[in-house]
Protein backbone atom coordinates (compact mmCIF):
# COMPACT_ATOMS: atom_id res chain seq x y z
CA UNK A 1 0.00 0.00 0.00
CA UNK A 2 1.54 3.58 -0.94
CA UNK A 3 2.38 5.66 2.11
CA UNK A 4 1.96 8.82 0.07
CA UNK A 5 -0.11 11.29 1.42
CA UNK A 6 -3.87 11.54 -0.44
CA UNK A 7 -4.76 15.53 -0.89
CA UNK A 8 -6.81 17.18 -2.83
CA UNK A 9 -5.29 20.11 -4.67
CA UNK A 10 -7.46 23.20 -6.54
CA UNK A 11 -5.13 24.49 -9.26
CA UNK A 12 -6.41 28.01 -11.41
CA UNK A 13 -4.27 29.37 -14.15
CA UNK A 14 -4.86 26.36 -16.64
CA UNK A 15 -4.33 28.66 -19.79
CA UNK A 16 -1.23 27.26 -21.17
CA UNK A 17 -1.56 29.07 -24.01
CA UNK A 18 0.93 31.73 -25.68
CA UNK A 19 0.75 33.70 -22.51
CA UNK A 20 0.43 31.00 -20.43
CA UNK A 21 -0.37 30.73 -16.90
CA UNK A 22 1.40 29.20 -14.16
CA UNK A 23 -1.08 26.04 -13.38
CA UNK A 24 0.64 23.33 -15.47
CA UNK A 25 3.99 23.79 -15.14
CA UNK A 26 2.64 24.28 -11.03
CA UNK A 27 0.55 20.85 -11.56
CA UNK A 28 3.93 18.42 -13.16
CA UNK A 29 5.89 19.63 -9.89
CA UNK A 30 3.28 18.64 -7.73
CA UNK A 31 2.81 15.23 -9.87
CA UNK A 32 6.22 14.53 -10.10
CA UNK A 33 6.51 14.74 -5.95
CA UNK A 34 6.74 11.38 -3.86
CA UNK A 35 5.55 12.54 -0.77
CA UNK A 36 2.03 13.35 -2.29
CA UNK A 37 -0.90 11.21 -3.80
CA UNK A 38 -2.73 14.08 -5.57
CA UNK A 39 -6.40 14.24 -6.96
CA UNK A 40 -5.63 17.47 -9.11
CA UNK A 41 -8.56 20.07 -9.61
CA UNK A 42 -8.54 22.76 -12.57
CA UNK A 43 -10.13 25.72 -11.77
CA UNK A 44 -10.75 27.67 -15.19
CA UNK A 45 -12.25 31.00 -16.29
CA UNK A 46 -12.90 30.15 -19.97
CA UNK A 47 -13.86 26.88 -21.55
CA UNK A 48 -11.25 26.62 -23.66
CA UNK A 49 -8.54 26.73 -21.41
CA UNK A 50 -5.98 24.15 -22.66
CA UNK A 51 -5.12 22.57 -19.03
CA UNK A 52 -9.12 21.81 -18.73
CA UNK A 53 -8.83 19.05 -21.41
CA UNK A 54 -4.98 17.69 -19.98
CA UNK A 55 -6.67 14.50 -18.16
CA UNK A 56 -2.96 13.31 -17.66
CA UNK A 57 -2.56 16.23 -15.59
CA UNK A 58 -5.82 17.56 -14.32
CA UNK A 59 -8.54 14.80 -12.68
CA UNK A 60 -11.39 17.26 -12.78
CA UNK A 61 -11.70 20.75 -14.36
CA UNK A 62 -14.48 23.14 -13.26
CA UNK A 63 -15.34 26.66 -14.56
CA UNK A 64 -15.57 29.42 -11.95
CA UNK A 65 -16.51 33.16 -12.66
CA UNK A 66 -14.06 35.71 -12.95
CA UNK A 67 -12.83 37.53 -9.56
CA UNK A 68 -14.64 40.79 -10.84
CA UNK A 69 -17.45 39.17 -10.92
CA UNK A 70 -17.35 40.03 -7.16
CA UNK A 71 -15.94 38.15 -3.74
CA UNK A 72 -19.59 36.18 -3.00
CA UNK A 73 -19.81 34.91 -6.38
CA UNK A 74 -16.20 33.62 -6.48
CA UNK A 75 -15.63 31.71 -2.99
CA UNK A 76 -19.76 30.65 -3.58
CA UNK A 77 -18.67 28.57 -6.54
CA UNK A 78 -15.11 27.59 -4.53
CA UNK A 79 -17.53 26.37 -1.88
CA UNK A 80 -19.55 24.65 -4.21
CA UNK A 81 -16.31 22.62 -5.90
CA UNK A 82 -15.32 22.45 -2.36
CA UNK A 83 -18.66 20.05 -1.46
CA UNK A 84 -17.61 17.75 -4.11
CA UNK A 85 -14.25 17.53 -4.26
CA UNK A 86 -13.08 18.65 -0.41
CA UNK A 87 -10.09 20.29 -1.23
CA UNK A 88 -6.95 20.31 1.07
CA UNK A 89 -5.58 23.41 -0.38
CA UNK A 90 -6.23 25.76 -3.35
CA UNK A 91 -3.07 27.20 -4.91
CA UNK A 92 -4.05 30.41 -6.56
CA UNK A 93 -1.89 31.24 -9.97
CA UNK A 94 -3.33 34.63 -10.86
CA UNK A 95 -2.98 37.82 -9.70
CA UNK A 96 -6.39 39.15 -10.33
CA UNK A 97 -7.73 36.35 -8.16
CA UNK A 98 -5.30 36.77 -5.32
CA UNK A 99 -6.78 39.75 -3.37
CA UNK A 100 -9.92 37.33 -3.00
CA UNK A 101 -8.33 34.28 -1.41
CA UNK A 102 -5.95 36.64 0.59
CA UNK A 103 -9.16 38.14 2.13
CA UNK A 104 -10.57 34.84 2.05
CA UNK A 105 -7.76 33.05 3.81
CA UNK A 106 -9.02 32.51 7.18
CA UNK A 107 -12.57 31.69 5.88
CA UNK A 108 -11.58 28.97 3.95
CA UNK A 109 -9.54 27.81 6.57
CA UNK A 110 -12.13 27.23 8.30
CA UNK A 111 -14.07 24.99 5.92
CA UNK A 112 -10.72 23.07 5.79
CA UNK A 113 -9.13 24.73 2.95
CA UNK A 114 -5.99 25.70 3.25
CA UNK A 115 -4.06 28.67 0.63
CA UNK A 116 -0.88 29.75 0.79
CA UNK A 117 -0.63 33.59 0.52
CA UNK A 118 1.03 36.66 2.39
CA UNK A 119 -0.64 39.08 4.57
CA UNK A 120 -2.77 41.71 2.59
CA UNK A 121 -0.64 44.82 3.08
CA UNK A 122 2.55 43.46 1.67
CA UNK A 123 0.58 41.92 -1.06
CA UNK A 124 -0.87 45.90 -1.79
CA UNK A 125 3.04 47.22 -1.11
CA UNK A 126 4.32 45.39 -3.90
CA UNK A 127 1.81 46.16 -6.19
CA UNK A 128 3.39 47.98 -9.56
CA UNK A 129 1.58 50.99 -8.73
CA UNK A 130 3.48 51.25 -5.62
CA UNK A 131 6.81 50.12 -6.12
CA UNK A 132 8.84 52.49 -5.89
CA UNK A 133 7.61 53.22 -2.25
CA UNK A 134 8.00 49.86 -1.55
CA UNK A 135 12.02 50.09 -2.50
CA UNK A 136 12.22 52.80 -0.34
CA UNK A 137 10.42 51.02 2.54
CA UNK A 138 12.38 48.14 2.46
CA UNK A 139 15.75 49.46 1.23
CA UNK A 140 15.54 48.22 -2.29
CA UNK A 141 16.63 50.08 -5.39
CA UNK A 142 13.26 50.70 -7.60
CA UNK A 143 13.25 52.43 -11.14
CA UNK A 144 11.17 55.33 -10.48
CA UNK A 145 7.54 54.35 -10.87
CA UNK A 146 4.01 56.51 -11.18
CA UNK A 147 0.49 55.36 -11.75
CA UNK A 148 -1.29 57.60 -13.98
CA UNK A 149 -5.03 57.82 -14.93
CA UNK A 150 -5.02 60.29 -17.66
CA UNK A 151 -3.26 60.46 -21.17
CA UNK A 152 -2.86 64.21 -20.72
CA UNK A 153 -0.32 63.37 -17.71
CA UNK A 154 2.06 62.08 -20.49
CA UNK A 155 2.23 65.39 -22.00
CA UNK A 156 4.32 66.73 -19.06
CA UNK A 157 6.05 63.73 -17.58
CA UNK A 158 6.03 64.26 -13.26
CA UNK A 159 9.60 65.08 -12.29
CA UNK A 160 12.31 62.52 -12.56
CA UNK A 161 11.30 61.21 -15.95
CA UNK A 162 12.34 61.31 -19.48
CA UNK A 163 12.12 59.29 -22.22
CA UNK A 164 12.33 56.59 -22.94
CA UNK A 165 10.22 54.98 -20.06
CA UNK A 166 8.29 51.69 -19.66
CA UNK A 167 3.93 52.40 -20.05
CA UNK A 168 2.45 49.56 -17.86
CA UNK A 169 -0.46 47.83 -16.91
CA UNK A 170 -1.93 46.84 -13.92
CA UNK A 171 -1.97 43.33 -13.89
CA UNK A 172 -0.24 42.68 -17.92
CA UNK A 173 1.77 43.85 -20.36
CA UNK A 174 4.57 46.10 -20.61
CA UNK A 175 5.81 48.51 -23.70
CA UNK A 176 8.90 50.87 -23.96
CA UNK A 177 7.84 54.20 -25.23
CA UNK A 178 10.54 56.60 -26.64
CA UNK A 179 8.49 59.57 -27.32
CA UNK A 180 5.15 61.12 -26.20
CA UNK A 181 3.36 59.63 -29.66
CA UNK A 182 4.63 56.09 -28.57
CA UNK A 183 3.85 56.79 -24.73
CA UNK A 184 0.38 57.82 -25.86
CA UNK A 185 -0.10 54.78 -28.07
CA UNK A 186 0.69 52.27 -25.34
CA UNK A 187 -1.38 54.20 -23.06
CA UNK A 188 -4.36 53.86 -24.71
CA UNK A 189 -3.84 50.37 -25.96
CA UNK A 190 -3.08 48.43 -22.48
CA UNK A 191 -5.67 51.05 -20.91
CA UNK A 192 -8.39 49.28 -23.21
CA UNK A 193 -8.00 46.01 -22.46
CA UNK A 194 -6.76 46.65 -18.72
CA UNK A 195 -8.02 49.62 -17.26
CA UNK A 196 -6.68 51.90 -15.43
CA UNK A 197 -4.57 53.21 -13.94
CA UNK A 198 -1.36 53.04 -16.04
CA UNK A 199 1.66 52.47 -14.76
CA UNK A 200 4.81 54.81 -15.95
CA UNK A 201 8.31 53.59 -15.11
CA UNK A 202 11.67 54.79 -15.03
CA UNK A 203 14.05 53.18 -18.10
CA UNK A 204 16.93 51.34 -16.48
CA UNK A 205 19.59 50.51 -18.88
CA UNK A 206 21.22 46.84 -18.10
CA UNK A 207 20.02 42.97 -18.32
CA UNK A 208 17.01 41.66 -17.00
CA UNK A 209 16.82 38.81 -15.17
CA UNK A 210 14.22 37.20 -13.26
CA UNK A 211 14.20 34.82 -10.32
CA UNK A 212 11.66 32.15 -9.20
CA UNK A 213 11.33 31.98 -4.91
CA UNK A 214 9.54 30.91 -2.43
CA UNK A 215 9.13 32.59 1.20
CA UNK A 216 7.65 30.45 3.99
CA UNK A 217 5.89 33.31 5.30
CA UNK A 218 8.21 33.50 8.49
CA UNK A 219 11.16 35.44 6.79
CA UNK A 220 12.38 32.42 5.41
CA UNK A 221 13.60 31.81 1.94
CA UNK A 222 12.79 28.05 0.68
CA UNK A 223 13.79 28.04 -2.56
CA UNK A 224 14.88 30.74 -5.60
CA UNK A 225 16.06 29.57 -8.77
CA UNK A 226 17.47 33.03 -11.21
CA UNK A 227 16.68 32.65 -14.74
CA UNK A 228 17.62 34.66 -18.05
CA UNK A 229 15.49 34.71 -20.48
CA UNK A 230 16.83 33.19 -23.35
CA UNK A 231 14.03 33.78 -26.05
CA UNK A 232 11.15 36.36 -25.82
CA UNK A 233 8.10 36.17 -27.28
CA UNK A 234 6.12 39.74 -29.32
CA UNK A 235 3.95 39.51 -25.60
CA UNK A 236 7.31 39.82 -23.80
CA UNK A 237 7.18 36.59 -21.90
CA UNK A 238 10.18 33.85 -21.95
CA UNK A 239 9.87 30.94 -24.59
CA UNK A 240 13.23 29.73 -23.58
CA UNK A 241 15.45 30.26 -20.62
CA UNK A 242 18.40 29.43 -18.38
CA UNK A 243 19.08 29.22 -14.70
CA UNK A 244 22.18 31.31 -13.97
CA UNK A 245 24.61 31.26 -11.63
CA UNK A 246 23.68 34.82 -9.60
CA UNK A 247 24.54 35.17 -5.77
CA UNK A 248 23.40 38.74 -5.85
CA UNK A 249 19.78 37.93 -6.79
CA UNK A 250 19.44 34.78 -4.31
CA UNK A 251 20.70 37.42 -1.55
CA UNK A 252 18.05 39.96 -2.96
CA UNK A 253 15.57 37.79 -2.52
CA UNK A 254 16.32 36.24 0.43
CA UNK A 255 16.30 40.40 1.49
CA UNK A 256 12.79 40.32 0.57
CA UNK A 257 11.49 37.30 2.43
CA UNK A 258 13.26 38.41 5.23
CA UNK A 259 11.84 41.89 5.21
CA UNK A 260 8.46 41.31 4.45
CA UNK A 261 7.93 37.69 5.70
CA UNK A 262 6.26 36.65 2.50
CA UNK A 263 4.20 33.74 2.42
CA UNK A 264 4.20 31.64 -0.93
CA UNK A 265 6.12 32.05 -4.19
CA UNK A 266 6.89 35.36 -6.08
CA UNK A 267 8.66 35.73 -9.81
CA UNK A 268 11.19 38.63 -8.91
CA UNK A 269 11.88 41.05 -12.40
CA UNK A 270 15.01 42.45 -12.08
CA UNK A 271 17.55 44.89 -14.32
CA UNK A 272 20.81 44.29 -13.45
CA UNK A 273 22.97 47.32 -14.46
CA UNK A 274 26.74 47.46 -15.85
CA UNK A 275 27.67 48.46 -12.76
CA UNK A 276 26.39 45.05 -10.86
CA UNK A 277 23.34 47.57 -9.31
CA UNK A 278 20.11 45.08 -8.70
CA UNK A 279 16.59 47.24 -9.47
CA UNK A 280 13.45 45.56 -9.06
CA UNK A 281 11.36 46.22 -11.71
CA UNK A 282 8.73 43.94 -10.91
CA UNK A 283 7.39 41.34 -7.58
CA UNK A 284 4.69 39.13 -9.73
CA UNK A 285 3.05 38.05 -6.12
CA UNK A 286 2.86 34.24 -7.27
CA UNK A 287 4.74 31.62 -9.21
CA UNK A 288 6.20 32.62 -12.96
CA UNK A 289 4.38 30.29 -15.98
CA UNK A 290 8.63 28.89 -16.15
CA UNK A 291 8.33 27.45 -12.73
CA UNK A 292 8.93 23.89 -13.97
CA UNK A 293 12.57 25.20 -15.14
CA UNK A 294 13.27 25.08 -10.70
CA UNK A 295 12.04 21.89 -11.07
CA UNK A 296 13.86 20.77 -13.65
CA UNK A 297 17.29 22.34 -12.30
CA UNK A 298 16.41 20.73 -8.59
CA UNK A 299 14.07 22.60 -6.58
CA UNK A 300 10.74 21.55 -6.73
CA UNK A 301 9.39 24.49 -5.70
CA UNK A 302 5.48 23.58 -6.40
CA UNK A 303 5.86 20.71 -3.85
CA UNK A 304 7.50 22.99 -1.42
CA UNK A 305 4.96 25.39 -1.79
CA UNK A 306 2.17 22.35 -1.29
CA UNK A 307 4.00 21.19 1.99
CA UNK A 308 3.62 24.89 3.27
CA UNK A 309 0.29 24.82 2.60
CA UNK A 310 -0.18 21.63 4.47
CA UNK A 311 1.19 23.07 7.65
CA UNK A 312 4.56 21.26 7.06
CA UNK A 313 8.39 22.75 7.78
CA UNK A 314 10.35 22.54 4.58
CA UNK A 315 14.09 22.89 4.56
CA UNK A 316 15.20 25.50 2.57
CA UNK A 317 17.02 24.37 -1.04
CA UNK A 318 20.24 25.58 -1.58
CA UNK A 319 21.38 23.51 -4.82
CA UNK A 320 20.57 23.81 -8.75
CA UNK A 321 22.03 22.70 -11.86
CA UNK A 322 23.08 25.82 -13.49
CA UNK A 323 22.88 25.84 -17.13
CA UNK A 324 19.27 24.24 -17.13
CA UNK A 325 17.32 25.44 -19.49
CA UNK A 326 13.84 25.13 -20.17
CA UNK A 327 12.31 25.39 -24.54
CA UNK A 328 8.57 25.91 -24.33
CA UNK A 329 6.37 25.18 -27.39
CA UNK A 330 2.87 24.73 -28.50
CA UNK A 331 1.05 21.14 -29.21
CA UNK A 332 -1.90 20.76 -30.25
CA UNK A 333 -4.14 18.52 -27.61
CA UNK A 334 -7.26 16.38 -29.74
CA UNK A 335 -10.48 16.64 -27.67
CA UNK A 336 -14.13 16.01 -28.52
CA UNK A 337 -16.54 18.05 -28.61
CA UNK A 338 -18.98 15.89 -25.94
CA UNK A 339 -16.19 17.65 -23.63
CA UNK A 340 -16.58 20.66 -25.01
CA UNK A 341 -20.16 20.41 -24.37
CA UNK A 342 -19.78 18.81 -20.57
CA UNK A 343 -17.80 22.40 -19.52
CA UNK A 344 -20.08 24.73 -21.60
CA UNK A 345 -23.30 22.96 -20.24
CA UNK A 346 -22.37 21.50 -16.82
CA UNK A 347 -18.91 23.93 -15.63
CA UNK A 348 -17.22 20.75 -15.11
CA UNK A 349 -15.59 18.12 -16.68
CA UNK B 1 36.63 34.61 -15.80
CA UNK B 2 37.30 31.81 -13.24
CA UNK B 3 33.65 30.59 -13.86
CA UNK B 4 32.89 30.32 -17.15
CA UNK B 5 32.56 27.08 -18.39
CA UNK B 6 34.90 25.97 -21.05
CA UNK B 7 34.02 22.99 -23.45
CA UNK B 8 36.99 20.72 -25.67
CA UNK B 9 35.03 22.37 -28.81
CA UNK B 10 35.15 25.24 -28.26
CA UNK B 11 31.56 26.03 -26.34
CA UNK B 12 31.90 28.60 -23.58
CA UNK B 13 29.24 29.13 -21.23
CA UNK B 14 29.32 32.09 -19.14
CA UNK B 15 26.29 30.85 -16.07
CA UNK B 16 26.63 34.13 -14.47
CA UNK B 17 24.59 35.83 -17.79
CA UNK B 18 23.90 32.37 -19.48
CA UNK B 19 25.45 33.27 -22.96
CA UNK B 20 27.02 30.98 -24.56
CA UNK B 21 29.75 31.27 -27.22
CA UNK B 22 31.75 29.84 -29.87
CA UNK B 23 35.16 30.08 -29.86
CA UNK B 24 38.25 27.96 -32.02
CA UNK B 25 41.12 26.39 -30.76
CA UNK B 26 43.54 29.73 -30.05
CA UNK B 27 40.47 31.14 -28.27
CA UNK B 28 40.26 28.02 -26.05
CA UNK B 29 43.93 27.87 -25.61
CA UNK B 30 43.79 31.84 -24.66
CA UNK B 31 40.71 31.84 -22.29
CA UNK B 32 42.10 28.34 -20.29
CA UNK B 33 45.37 30.09 -19.97
CA UNK B 34 43.60 33.67 -18.50
CA UNK B 35 41.72 31.75 -16.45
CA UNK B 36 44.99 30.00 -14.82
CA UNK B 37 46.07 33.23 -14.72
CA UNK B 38 48.61 33.60 -17.18
CA UNK B 39 49.66 37.09 -18.17
CA UNK B 40 49.32 38.42 -21.71
CA UNK B 41 53.10 38.17 -22.25
CA UNK B 42 52.41 34.28 -21.34
CA UNK B 43 50.06 33.98 -23.57
CA UNK B 44 51.60 35.05 -26.80
CA UNK B 45 54.61 33.27 -25.68
CA UNK B 46 52.55 29.73 -26.27
CA UNK B 47 50.94 30.90 -29.05
CA UNK B 48 54.12 31.52 -31.06
CA UNK B 49 55.57 28.27 -29.67
CA UNK B 50 52.24 26.18 -31.20
CA UNK B 51 51.23 27.89 -34.02
CA UNK B 52 53.13 29.03 -36.73
CA UNK B 53 52.38 32.44 -37.16
CA UNK B 54 54.72 35.74 -36.52
CA UNK B 55 55.06 37.88 -33.68
CA UNK B 56 53.15 40.64 -34.86
CA UNK B 57 50.28 38.97 -36.37
CA UNK B 58 49.79 36.73 -32.99
CA UNK B 59 50.01 40.17 -31.17
CA UNK B 60 47.72 41.59 -33.02
CA UNK B 61 45.04 38.88 -33.10
CA UNK B 62 45.54 38.38 -28.95
CA UNK B 63 44.85 42.06 -28.44
CA UNK B 64 41.32 41.59 -30.68
CA UNK B 65 40.56 38.85 -28.55
CA UNK B 66 40.95 40.46 -25.19
CA UNK B 67 39.22 43.19 -26.60
CA UNK B 68 35.96 41.13 -27.68
CA UNK B 69 35.76 39.40 -24.09
CA UNK B 70 36.03 42.81 -22.65
CA UNK B 71 33.24 44.17 -24.69
CA UNK B 72 31.16 40.71 -23.76
CA UNK B 73 32.04 41.63 -20.06
CA UNK B 74 33.75 38.27 -20.16
CA UNK B 75 36.88 40.11 -18.00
Amino acid sequence: MSDKRKVVVGVTGLNNHDNPGPGIPTIRGIRESDRFDVRIVGLAYENLEPGIYMRDLVDKAYLIPYPSSGSDAFINRIMEIHQKEGFDVIIPNLDAELYIFITHKEFLRQQGISVFVPELDVFEERHKANLYEFGQKYGFLVPKTKAITDVKDLAFLPEGFSYPIWIKGKYYEAYPAYDYHQAVHYFNKIAAKWGLPIIIQEYVKGTEVNAVALGDGKGNMVACVPMRKQYITDKGKAWAGIAIKDDNLVKLAEDFFRKTRWAGGIELEVIKTKDEKYYIIEINPRLPAWVYLAVGAGQNIPEALLRLALGEEVEPMRDFKVGTMFIRYSYDLIGHISDFEKINIYGEL
Amino acid sequence: MKDLAISKNGFVFNPSTGESFRTNEVGRLILEMLQEGKSDEEILERILEEYDVSKEEAERDLLEFLNMLKFYNLM
